[in-house]
C-alpha cells in the first residue's frame, strides 16, 4: 500500500462525487466514468498486489 | 480572660484540662499535613480479618533492636480495593492518616491503600514518574497525531520471538499487507527500558507509523514501559506511535506518550492497516455508483433528445413555410399596390405639366390669328428694332411669309 494508493482512492471518490452531481453534463460525465473506470482499476490491482513483507533494522 | 483587680498578682496555679479539651487538642494536633496521606512502610503484624469485612493490624519495624508499632485499620470499603491478600511477616507500604479515636484514646493510622513493599515502591515511583512527565506535556492532548490512513511500512517495536509479532503479522497479512520492519528489543528486565528506547529511536522517520508492543504480564514484567527512556523516546518521535502493551486492563505510561493506545498488539495491528476487504467494497460501490449516475444522465439526455426531436417534426417545418410564404405574397401585392399608384400619380403629373406647357407654346398664339415678324432670325419686340428697307420674316399659322419695311412709325412716347 503506498500514497499512491490513498490518492488514487480520494480521485476515485472525488470522481464519484462529481458524476452524482445534477450539474455535471453528459461529456463530463462520460470522461470521468473512463477516468473512475481506470482508477478502479489500478486501486484493485493494487490491492491484489499488497503482500507482507518483513525486514529487520539493528542500526540507528 | 479573668479581669484581676489592680494591685492584685495573678495567682499563676497549674492549667487544667477536660478530657475533651485534650482530645480535641490531640485531634487538631494530628490534623497537621505530616500525619495526613502519607505513605508508610512496614511489616504486617497481629493481623485480624474481621467477619464484618475491616481488617486490623500493626505495622512494625526493628530499628537498631529497637521494635516500633502503629495500630492500623482498614475499613472494608477500602480493604475492598486490596490488590492482595495482607498476611503477617509481610512487608508493605501502606497510605493513611493518622487518628485519634477519641472514644478510647488509640491513635491508629486509617490505611486507604496498601500494596506489598517492593511492587508498591514501584507503583509508587510510576506514579511519581507520571506526575513529572505529565508536567513536561508529554502526555498532552495536543500532542496527539493522527495515524496515517495508508501506510507503506510499518515499524513494530517488540521481542523478535514469541505471539506479538506473531499476532502482529497476522492481523496486518489478513487486512492489508505491507511492508513491516521490526526493531527488535528485549521488553522486560533490568535494562529493558535502555533497549525499547533505542529500538524506538531507530525505526522513527523509517516507517510511517511505529507500533511498540509487549504482551501481556505482571506489573513488574510491564515495568519497563513505564519508564521515562521509553516516555521520551516515543514523545520525541516524528512518526506516529500506538502502544500496546499488556492486555485491555494493563496501563503504562507508554500509552500515555502514544499518539494512540491499542489494548492489545492485535488491536494495534488493525488500528495501524485498513482492511483490505472493506477496501475492495468501497472501491466496488465507487464503480456501481458511476455506472448509475452515468446511465441517469444517459436518460436524461435520451429523453431531452426525444423531446426535442418531437417539437422539431417536418408539419411544424411546413406549416412555418406557409406562414412565411402568405407573408410574402401579401407583401409582394402590398408591393405592387404601391407601384401602380406611384406610377398613376407621375401619369397624372405629366398631362398636368403638358397642359401648362401647351399654353405657353408660341404655336397657340400663331392659331388666335397673330403672326411672328423675325429680323436676321430674331424675333423683333420693338417697333425701334425695325428700319425701313428691312428685310423680314413672318410665322403664322400654316407658313410663312418673306416681306419688307416701307415705313415705320413709332408710338407717341417712344
Amino acid at each position: 500500500m503506498t500514497r499512491k494508493f490513498e490518492e488514487m482512492l480520494a480521485e476515485l471518490k472525488e470522481v464519484v462525487k462529481k458524476m452524482e452531481d445534477p450539474d455535471t453534463g453528459l461529456d463530463e460525465s462520460i470522461a470521468l466514468y473512463e477516468r473512475g473506470a481506470a482508477l478502479i482499476r489500478e486501486c484493485e490491482q493494487k490491492l491484489a498486489e499488497a503482500e507482507l513483507k518483513v525486514t529487520e533494522v539493528t542500526e540507528g | 480572660m479573668d479581669q484581676f483587680p489592680a494591685g492584685d498578682l495573678p495567682v499563676p496555679g497549674p492549667a487544667v484540662l477536660g478530657v475533651a479539651e485534650i482530645s480535641g487538642i490531640i485531634s487538631d494536633a494530628l490534623g497537621d499535613e505530616r500525619f495526613q496521606d502519607i505513605w508508610v512502610r512496614g511489616e504486617i503484624t497481629s493481623y485480624k480479618h474481621h467477619h464484618s469485612g475491616h481488617r486490623y493490624f500493626s505495622l512494625s519495624e526493628q530499628v537498631s533492636g529497637r521494635n516500633f508499632a502503629i495500630k492500623c485499620i482498614m475499613w472494608q470499603s477500602r480493604a475492598q480495593g486490596l490488590v492482595f491478600e495482607p498476611r503477617d511477616g509481610l512487608a508493605v507500604i501502606a497510605l493513611g492518616s493518622v487518628q485519634v479515636y477519641e472514644a478510647r484514646g488509640d491513635l491508629g493510622f486509617y490505611v486507604q491503600e496498601m500494596l506489598p513493599a517492593g511492587e508498591g515502591e514501584k507503583h509508587l515511583l510510576v506514579e511519581k514518574w507520571k506526575r513529572e512527565l505529565a508536567a513536561e506535556g508529554l502526555f498532552a492532548e495536543e500532542r496527539k497525531r493522527p495515524l496515517p490512513s495508508f501506510p507503506s511500512k510499518v515499524g513494530v517495536v517488540t521481542a523478535r520471538t514469541g505471539a506479538v509479532l506473531q499476532d502482529i503479522l497476522n492481523v496486518i497479512g489478513r487486512r492489508f499487507p505491507v511492508e513491516i520492519v521490526l526493531s527488535s528489543t528485549a521488553v522486560q528486565g533490568d535494562l529493558a527500558h535502555l533497549e525499547i528506547a533505542r529500538a524506538i529511536r531507530i525505526l522513527d522517520a523509517r516507517v510511517d507509523v511505529i507500533i511498540v508492543a509487549r504482551g501481556g504480564g505482571s506489573f513488574d514484567d510491564l515495568f519497563p514501559f513505564n519508564h521515562p527512556d521509553v516516555v521520551r523516546a516515543i514523545a520525541c518521535c516524528s512518526t506516529p506511535v500506538v502502544s500496546a502493551v499488556g492486555h485491555e486492563v494493563d496501563h503504562v505510561l507508554s500509552d500515555l506518550a502514544a499518539d494512540r493506545r491499542a489494548p492489545t498488539p492485535s488491536a494495534a495491528a488493525e488500528l495501524v492497516v485498513p482492511d483490505k476487504a472493506e477496501l475492495a467494497r468501497e472501491i466496488s460501490g465507487g464503480r456501481d455508483r458511476m455506472s448509475g449516475s452515468l446511465e441517469k444522465k444517459v436518460r436524461a439526455a435520451a429523453l431531452l433528445i426525444e423531446d426535442l426531436r418531437l417539437r422539431l417534426q417536418p408539419r411544424r417545418i411546413l406549416k412555418r413555410i406557409n406562414e412565411n410564404r402568405e407573408e410574402t405574397s401579401e407583401l409582394g401585392e402590398d408591393m405592387t399596390q404601391a407601384i401602380r399608384t406611384r406610377i398613376e400619380r407621375g401619369r397624372s403629373e405629366l398631362a398636368r405639366l403638358n397642359a401648362l406647357l401647351d399654353g405657353r407654346s408660341p404655336l397657340t398664339i400663331l392659331s388666335r390669328g397673330y403672326c411672328i415678324a423675325e429680323k436676321d432670325g430674331r424675333v423683333i419686340r420693338s417697333a425701334a428694332n425695325l428700319s425701313a428697307g428691312d428685310r423680314i420674316r413672318l410665322r403664322m399659322t400654316g407658313g410663312g411669309a418673306k416681306a419688307r419695311i416701307d415705313e415705320v412709325y413709332h408710338d407717341k412716347e417712344v
